[in-house]
């Protein structure tokens, strides 16, 4: 039966050459939003590592160059005031804050392997009050102060990523042939701190530590506030008067850690939605294509389906004929895009699309497609049945 | 002889409705996306508010400070001081002007949060941007060159603040400073990305003055020639004082500055596709992405009218052969099946503007992208024209050589 079908399709290769075509770059469209989807999906379910309930944020935006004397004065006061105030409860320094684009990645090269991280920087009680989770060694505390080594936190991925298997507290990561070799230890490994929120990039991530006392030069870029719980948008007001009054030169830029998650997300789907409705209205499209052409082949065939009608066909085997040779058309199409897609993940063309993804990408995408091709050809099909063979054999 | 061709198109339309519906389906929505994405893309380059000057400046927003080496690399805004040794001692722009970019900024009204956006700017900037004024003024150089307190605000700002009472002369509070307000403005679009804004303060009134010590900061620069053609002598001025004569005394050692006056085009272009040691935008290459991405995002809807046109060419295989029987040549013939398909194309077109037009009101009212305003003109339109007849002919060129081809004597008799 098969057999027969293909050489039928073959017989008709012309034709339905321009139908393979079509279905081949329909399956990358579905294909891709596919991918895409389940990529973002993947990622929402991802823990983030970190509350954001009650945060807030305070961006310090200075007017001029960082003067470290009489700038960490400041920033000091601002800490100690606002940790006053009965509407907070804890206030950290983190330099990049949560949920926007605003990161530090940095890369070098150790033993051989280029490791390449998302960096920050914060105090020492900062995680317990982020609600980070440590899987190993400790937090930063008081014995870092005054070392001979960089005390680093990583996260897990950090570890899998660069060091699998290896247990890692204690050991010294820094570049090797650095101008001025300083030891760079882990002191802790954490769960993860997805810093740019649930729909971003899975990244190793190391923290420093940033103890206000023995600051360099690196300015401070922001305070991170745990709030008490049911504190009004408009205590901003207050904490700007308090904030400006220390420091008149800066800027503070105060926003919630939730209404931060929110944009985030709005503005990651408004591109991925807009991609899918117009990949949609592409699917319909096609379907609508597919369904117009077989209707229209069907119709052109009546004499052939007409003759098999006379020698004996059921009108269920015609019906089936007709979706098959659909399917043995799209099996093509299919596996020419599936050539061209193959490439993506041997080639690593995007980190992302690892072959667990490419898997249930494809599978989804396939049995898309297998369903619009057997709905496409469903009713055509049911018309070639409704010929009875003394018409249909007279038709000219 | 084209009204023969258009009334015989019109008979086959009506002939079979569904597959007319499925062509006109396919190539509307089609040519909506497209002119959808054309007036965005128009509605950057040619703003119709403040910006609308656009054609007389360029911007110069990007900085790349590095050593030697490149080991040692800052890539953002300018800073003041970058400015005023350099980008001043520029000749050949008639204006230059600068301001600091809009920043966000929180008032505080009825126990509201009011964020809005604030930019610091100097009296030239309101000399090369066209803004309309609903009442007062700009502020002008004397008061630039005193640090005044004053602001100029946006209309809907002055609405939310003073209602319909008038806001000239009122006072505003951000910031812990005080600003007396002199004017009011139209409300700009978002997409007019220098001239956006709630609020306008001179730069003279920042709190401190240490910013006047900075290669780096947030800084822009529009520089601006009553002569069009004088724009891109400035670009080359410009590259050539970075080249030659850059004054660049930092104290982390960077000496190599890369940048460059752009306009609207080759911004994005920069943005997107050139690398941060070039004084090159690549418009080359972003006007070769784009052209791809349009045949790309065709090719589908034009395989699937061609495909659909193909199939149906036995539908008419007796029109086929008693047009041939009496002496019409192929080439007639394919011409003939371009003009029909042309046809259905610009009917398809038509439907597929309304759709886009509706569209478009759709996103201007949803407020994603603040004060938009993307109305249809002629340019988009003529856009959206060249769209229609390319995607109809290659949708009927196949299919139209394919019938052209057909044998006479069997199309006669209805076989291939």
């Amino acid at each position: 039966m098969l057999i027969h079908i293909l050489k039928m399709v073959w017989n008709r290769k012309k034709s339905n050459a321009l139908i393979v075509v079509e279905i081949a770059i329909a399956f990358l469209v579905v294909f891709s939003l596919t991918a895409l989807a389940l990529r973002n999906y993947q990622l929402y379910q991802t823990p983030l590592g970190f509350d954001y309930q009650n945060m807030w944020r305070v961006t310090i935006k200075p007017s001029a160059q960082w003067q470290p004397e009489r700038d960490l004065v400041a920033v000091k006061q601002i800490l100690s005031e606002l940790e006053k105030q009965p509407e907070v409860s804890r206030a950290h320094l983190l330099d990049n804050p949560t949920f926007l684009n605003w990161s530090w990645t940095s890369s070098y090269e150790l033993d051989g392997k280029i490791i390449r991280y998302t960096g920050n920087r914060f105090d020492d009680k900062a995680p317990e009050t982020f609600g980070m989770t440590l899987l190993e060694g400790r937090w930063f505390g008081p014995q870092d102060s005054g070392q001979n080594y960089t005390p680093v936190l990583i996260n897990k991925r950090f570890v899998d990523t660069f060091f699998p298997g290896e247990n890692v507290i204690g050991k010294n990561i820094a570049e090797v042939n650095e101008k001025n070799p300083q030891e760079r230890r882990v002191v802790g490994v954490f769960q993860d701190f997805r810093q740019m929120g649930e729909l971003s990039k899975l990244t190793p991530y190391l923290f420093e530590r940033l103890d206000i006392d023995s600051s360099s030069n690196r300015p401070l870029r922001g305070i991170e506030l745990k709030m008490s719980p049911n504190t009004q948008i408009i205590f901003e007001e207050q904490m700007q008067k308090i904030m400006k009054r220390i420091a008149p030169h800066w800027e503070f830029d105060i926003q919630t850690w939730e209404s931060k998650r929110q944009t985030h997300i709005k503005e990651t789907l408004l591109p991925i939605t807009i991609l899918a409705i117009v990949g949609c209205f592409l699917m319909v499209m096609v379907a609508m294509g597919l369904f117009g052409v077989l209707w229209q082949n069907v119709t052109a065939r009546t004499q052939e389906i007409g003759l098999r009608r006379a020698l004996g066909s059921t009108e269920k085997q015609i019906h089936a004929q007709i979706i098959t040779e659909l399917l043995v058309v799209s099996f093509f199409g299919v596996s020419i895009a599936a050539l061209i897609l193959v490439q993506l993940p041997l080639l690593g063309v995007f980190s992302e699309l690892n072959w667990s993804l490419f898997g249930s990408a494809f599978f989804i995408a396939l049995v898309m497609m297998t369903l619009l091709s057997v709905i496409c050809a469903f009713y055509p099909g049911k018309i070639a049945t409704n010929y009875s063979p003394s018409e249909a054999l007279h038709y000219e | 002889m084209l009204y023969n061709y258009v009334l015989t198109a019109w008979k086959v339309f009506l002939r079979r409705k569904f597959f007319t519906f499925i062509n006109l389906f396919g190539i509307s929505l089609t040519l909506a996306v497209l002119m959808i994405a054309t007036s965005m893309v128009e509605g950057y380059l040619y703003p119709k508010g403040p910006e609308k000057t656009s054609a007389n400046y360029k911007v110069i927003d990007r900085l790349t400070l590095t050593n030697e080496k490149h080991t040692s690399t800052y890539g953002g805004r300018l800073g003041f001081k970058f400015i005023k040794e350099n980008i001043w001692r520029l000749t050949s722009p008639e204006l230059i002007s600068l301001n600091s970019g809009a920043s966000s900024v929180a008032l505080y009204q009825n126990n509201q949060k009011m964020p809005k956006s604030f930019r610091r700017t100097d009296a030239n900037y309101w000399k090369i941007l066209d803004f309309k004024f609903i009442e007062g003024r700009a502020f002008d150089h004397g008061e630039v060159e005193q640090g005044q307190f004053v602001a100029v605000i946006n209309q809907k700002l002055a609405t939310e603040l003073f209602g319909q009472s008038s806001a000239i002369g009122k006072s505003l509070d951000f910031n812990n400073q005080r600003f007396q307000i002199i004017g009011v403005t139209e409300n700009v679009s978002e997409i007019e990305r220098n001239a956006t804004a709630d609020i306008w303060t001179p730069y003279t009134t920042m709190p401190s003055t240490s910013y006047q010590q900075d290669y780096q900061g947030s800084w822009e620069v529009i520089v601006y020639h009553s002569d069009p053609s004088m724009l891109d002598e400035i670009q080359k001025e410009y590259i050539n004082m970075l080249k030659n004569d850059l004054v660049l005394d930092h104290q982390d050692g960077m000496s190599v500055a890369y940048s460059g006056a752009f306009n609207k085009f080759e911004n994005i272009a920069y943005q997107a596709f050139s690398d941060e040691y070039s004084y090159q935008s690549g418009t080359k290459t972003l006007a070769t992405v784009l052209i791809v991405l349009v045949v790309v995002f065709m090719l589908l809807p034009s395989i699937n009218m061609i495909n659909l046109n193909v199939s149906r060419i036995m539908e008419r295989s007796s029109e086929i052969g008693v047009r041939k029987a009496f002496g019409a040549s192929a080439s007639q013939l394919v011409a003939q099946f371009i003009v029909e398909s042309i046809l259905i194309t610009l009917v398809g077109g038509l439907i597929g503007i309304l759709i886009s037009v509706f569209l478009l009101n759709l996103i201007e009212q949803s407020g994603l992208i603040a004060f938009a305003e993307f109305g249809m003109n002629l340019r988009v339109l003529f856009i959206g024209f060249v769209l229609i007849l390319v995607f109809g002919f290659i949708s009927g060129a196949y299919p139209a050589l394919k019938m052209s081809r057909l044998n006479p004597v069997s199309a006669l008799k209805g076989g291939e």
